[in-house]
């Protein structure tokens, strides 16, 4: 770890992990910039339990997250795990690179605001830790420091029982991008009905975005769809591009939002 | 600043090895270039296709996106593996059985992908193997016949058991072997036997645009690495190329303007580093952009013309007509009418273009995958400025081409390279290069009325599509007199008039992509089929039925159907399947409270196979060695959809010898005739009847064929058989075919040698 910040305080370098987004932003030349290879530091592996939560190392692959013995709380991050590129893609591609990455259509990203997580960043001056919304800020913008490299995502234990789910819209089954994506995961309390809700959509606007009157209303209410409303997408800002127009992408959110909400219950 | 080549020691499918590279490099690229195992295919290099699956530590992975350094001290499986003792592994004995390799170029990739799967859940279920699968891209099999060969290997059971035999049997691709072992070549894995240069293409950044090279020889003395800059000043012949003789229309470099995104302007020929590390931006090139030229503005003639051949942007127009369709959709007790607007469509072949060009005496050789190899012949002739018979194109696998390996690519640039340097030069695109510049299907806006008497019969259908062609020709006329015979559906209708525009735009060409139009229309007569028959209140089905083509009857163009039709065949054999998914689809809508609904559909279309118009040739060779070998020389190109088997199995039959009596030596120019392109489903059909004649006991196989056909089991009897070693004791005697034409003897074709070019 040490050597890695010091080689990245040194001079500017593109940190290379699982390749799975490095190697296709340079096709057809070879790789000529310098590169600081992390994926041998053994102390960004693992997803473990910690006293408030639990620890996902930077370099746990999705396949980590799918093998990981995790509670319903992970069922959306699991779900998106399955359906990240290919049994290739999901062997190689790390957790931290894809939030490095900040592609708005990450399949990640929403989960993880879904989840209430934080990332932790090392550098030569020590460590901090930001919550995943003030981590990604844009298309390919994220707030780490050049210098810096992202070791963990911290995720909180509800004092509830919890439980997560996701939805994703892609033109077909595997090795898609998502056109919209929903991550949601509900707290609930011994009634039976919503104590706290987290509702992100993806691919609907440059950073994945929560959606808080909708998260407001479901509180105190059993999971039901029908509690969705249009005026709820009010954070989004699709925009038309190859996989959608932007009225698709509002319309498949509203879809894909109610059955995410209708899964919970 | 590149690494320095370092040493890394790995272990590939259990040896150890050591590979001296940079450590950054691809995996794939260590495998295929440092390391010569060329079974690993590169179709992306971005983890989109999957068909550069190997098992790093035993887990699936695209070896385009693991850097070498990665793998030091770790155990790699590529498909060169997989078959132990000459033993074939079970899942490629299953690929082979099952036809689940077609092109062959996702194969390695799919079978190791099973591998991974099958060692961590020897009895899967179908959904696991889809989910294992689901990181590899097939283009030619539609999966199901890679996902039943995957769930045999894994199961056991019957299968589909391979018989060797005549036409009707389930034969094993001939070329099957090949593919499973990862051992055929294709574009990328044919190399030259002497050094080689690279060759790549500084492409336009513009869509239309005027330009003028800076000082190209200042830039060629910064770059030591560099052979040649060539520009349209270097080709020797014409610098124009085209399906048509009249068509003649896309230059092999641009000649200081640009039609669309991507065109080539000028070539770096060099050392591999050298030619990669320059950009394009780097290459002393002044641009002038202009406006692009949408469809729409073309359409509306608001847009200058992009040649001077087109005006208005019109390359050509089709129409045909019968009858007269006007008064009779005025007439017509119901009438339906639609507008449809297509897109472009990459044809995403795995295989992204690639081969290399050899100068042998005055004579040029290219390898490469190509769907045209006597077309590629011709054309590069005119480029070279030399006679056909001195170009020899050796067509290598071909990756899937579904109509977008008809037009030249890179052959022209590497033959002008080759030829001008007397290097061998060998180029290879990237997947964006081949999908932004290579021909798409054509974008269509399709406007069609038709009408029907209150019975339900057709009257009258009136058409118009104007087509998308793009900036050069291409197979734009194909299309544009394609659709028009088509354009009315397998229906009888009496009166019709359809028409067709090719329209020039700045968009990347259109060309040749399975039907050449025909299915962008198939979508505007199918939805009219379906609201006429609501209109009338007829079944779907029955409407088509009442209107299907039959045998007798004649088209609108007046070719009179004397041979099969086969629609009303299929439509009543589909009639109870028909009633039973519309009824549970019913029941299951009436029922079903959750997101999902269901429906069923129809829908026919027709596809005259072949050339367009045009005659339709194919000649095949047959050869009878003085060792009792026979051999079959055929042109026909394979990519994917099963030629090289058929036709070896219809000479097969022919001759009453079984299939692997019969030597195949395929495409190579020098060595077989020209069977036509492979191209509009047409080399079965015609190549096919080629081979038939080529027999010398063609009369006898026809009858016997017909009997097959009728339900005798298939295969020839043992006592059929005729031994080839001892069919050709004594000297070889003249052969008559049917006709009283001489059967041409092998041994008159023989191979091109150096000698054949002068050298």
């Amino acid at each position: 770890m040490t050597e890695a910040v010091a080689a990245l305080a040194a001079q500017r370098a593109t940190v290379l992990a699982g390749g799975t987004d490095v190697f296709p932003a340079r096709v057809g030349r070879p790789v000529e910039e310098a590169i600081v290879d992390i994926s041998g530091l053994a102390e960004l592996g693992g997803i473990e339990t910690t006293e408030a939560g639990w620890r996902f190392g930077a370099l746990a692959t999705w396949r980590d997250v799918l093998d990981a013995d995790l509670p319903p709380l992970f069922d959306g991050l699991k779900a998106a795990a399955r359906e990240v590129g290919g049994a290739q893609i999901q062997n190689r591609g790390t957790i931290g690179g894809n939030l490095c990455n900040a592609s708005p259509a990450a399949d990640g990203v929403p989960n993880w605001l879904a989840l209430d997580a934080a990332v932790e960043l090392a550098s030569v001056r020590g460590r901090r830790v930001l919550p995943v919304a003030e981590f990604v800020l844009g298309n390919r913008r994220t707030a780490r420091v050049p210098d810096e490299i992202l070791i963990a995502v911290h995720v909180p234990r509800p004092s509830r029982p919890g439980r997560g789910t996701f939805r994703k819209l892609g033109a077909r089954r595997y090795l898609v991008i998502s056109i919209v994506m929903v991550a949601a995961v509900a707290e609930f309390g011994p009634d039976g009905t919503i104590a706290a809700a987290r509702i992100a959509v993806g691919a609907a606007s440059e950073v994945a975005r929560r959606l808080p009157s909708l998260e407001a209303r479901l509180v105190g209410n059993r999971p039901d769809p029908s509690l969705v409303l249009i005026e709820d997408l009010a954070p989004l800002a699709p925009i038309d591009d190859v996989r959608a127009t932007a009225a698709y992408r509002r319309d498949a959110a509203l879809t894909l939002i109610r059955r995410a909400i209708a899964e919970l219950a | 600043m590149r690494s320095p080549g370092l040493p890394h020691r790995f272990v590939v499918n259990g040896a150890e090895v050591e590979a001296i590279a940079p450590p950054a490099m691809r995996l794939a690229d260590v495998l295929r270039d440092v390391l010569g195992l060329k079974g690993t295919k590169v179709g992306c290099e971005a983890g989109d296709c999957g068909a550069c699956t190997v098992l790093l530590d035993g887990a699936q992975v695209c070896a385009c996106l693991v850097p070498l350094a990665q793998v030091t001290g770790r155990t790699v499986e590529t498909v060169e593996g997989l078959a132990r003792d000459g033993a074939l592994h079970a899942l490629q004995a299953a690929f082979l059985r099952h036809g689940a390799a077609q092109c062959g170029i996702c194969t390695p990739g799919m079978l190791m992908a099973a591998v991974d799967l099958l060692r961590r859940v020897p009895r899967p279920s179908e959904a696991q193997v889809l989910d294992a699968l689901g990181g590899v891209l097939c283009r030619c099999t539609g999966y199901r016949k890679i996902v039943a060969a995957v769930l045999e290997a894994a199961h056991g059971g019957e299968g589909a058991e391979a018989i060797e035999g005549a036409v009707g049997a389930r034969l094993a691709r001939v070329d099957g072997l090949a593919k499973v072992t990862g051992t055929d070549r294709f574009g990328a894995d044919a190399l030259p036997a002497r050094a080689w240069l690279t060759l790549r293409a500084v492409r336009s950044p513009h869509a239309h645009a005027r330009f003028r090279f800076g000082d190209l020889q200042a830039f060629r003395r910064r770059h030591p690495g560099l052979a040649a800059v060539l520009t349209a000043a270097d080709v020797p012949g014409v610098n124009r190329f085209g399906i048509y003789p009249t068509g003649k229309d896309q230059p092999v470099f641009a000649e200081g303007i640009v039609r669309m995104l991507g065109e080539p302007v000028c070539a770096l020929v060099g050392d591999a580093e050298t030619v990669a590390a320059i950009r394009d931006e780097d290459v002393p090139i002044l641009w002038d952009p202009l406006p692009p030229v949408s469809f729409d503005a073309a359409l509306a003639g608001e847009a200058p013309d992009l040649h001077p051949h087109a005006p208005g942007n019109v390359l050509c127009r089709g129409r045909l007509a019968c009858g007269d369709a006007d008064s009779a959709l005025a007439s017509a007790a119901h009438r339906a009418t639609i507008r449809v607007e297509t897109s472009f469509v990459e044809h995403a072949y795995i295989e992204p273009e690639a081969g290399y060009a050899e100068r042998i005496g005055d004579g040029i050789e290219i390898v490469a995958c190509t769907q045209t190899p006597y077309m590629d012949r011709d054309e590069i002739a005119q480029i070279l400025g030399i006679p056909p018979e001195r170009v020899r194109i050796v067509p290598t696998a071909v990756g899937g081409g579904f109509g977008g390996k008809l037009d030249l690519s890179l052959q022209p640039m590497i033959a002008v390279a080759a030829w001008l340097t007397g290097q061998p030069v060998r180029c290879v695109y990237t997947r964006p290069e081949s999908m932004r510049t290579t021909t798409k299907r054509h974008p269509a806006r399709i406007v069609a009325e038709a009408g029907c008497d209150a019975e339900g019969r057709l009257l009258a259908v009136r058409f118009h599509g104007d087509f998308n062609t793009g900036a050069y020709a291409s197979w734009g006329p194909t299309v544009a007199s394609r659709v028009p015979v088509h354009a009315m559906g397998p229906y009888r209708v009496p009166n019709l008039r359809a028409t067709t525009a090719a329209i020039h735009t700045t968009d990347t060409p259109a060309g040749a992509f399975r039907g050449f139009g025909v299915p962008q229309a198939a979508i505007a007569h199918e939805a009219l089929m379906d609201a006429l028959a609501d209109r009338v209140g007829m079944d779907r089905l029955e409407f088509r039925l009442v209107n299907a083509l039959r045998h007798g009857d004649a088209t609108a163009t007046g070719q009179v159907l004397a041979h099969s039709v086969g629609l009303v065949a299929c439509l009543e054999a589909l009639r109870p399947r028909w009633r039973e998914l519309r009824e549970e689809a019913d029941r299951f809508n009436r029922c079903e409270r959750g997101p999902f609904r269901r429906g069923a559909g129809i829908a026919c279309m027709w596809y005259g196979i072949g050339n367009t118009a045009l005659s339709n040739p194919s000649e095949m060779t047959i050869g009878l060695g003085r060792d009792g070998t026979i051999t079959l020389y055929s042109g026909a190109v394979d990519i994917g959809q099963g030629a090289n088997t058929v036709m070896v199995q219809i000479a097969a039959e022919a001759l009453g010898v079984p299939p692997s009596a019969i030597r195949l030596v395929a495409g190579d120019t020098a060595r077989t005739r020209d069977a036509g392109k492979t191209s509009a489903s047409r080399q079965t059909f015609v190549s096919g009847n080629a081979a038939l004649p080529c027999c010398p006991r063609s009369a006898p196989a026809d009858s016997r064929a017909r009997q097959r056909r009728g339900g005798s089991p298939p295969g020839p009897g043992p006592g059929r058989h005729r031994d080839p070693r001892r069919g050709s004791r004594g000297p070889p005697q003249p052969l008559r075919l049917r006709g009283g034409r001489e059967w041409r003897r092998a041994d008159r074709l023989r191979p091109l040698r150096p000698a054949d070019h002068g050298a």
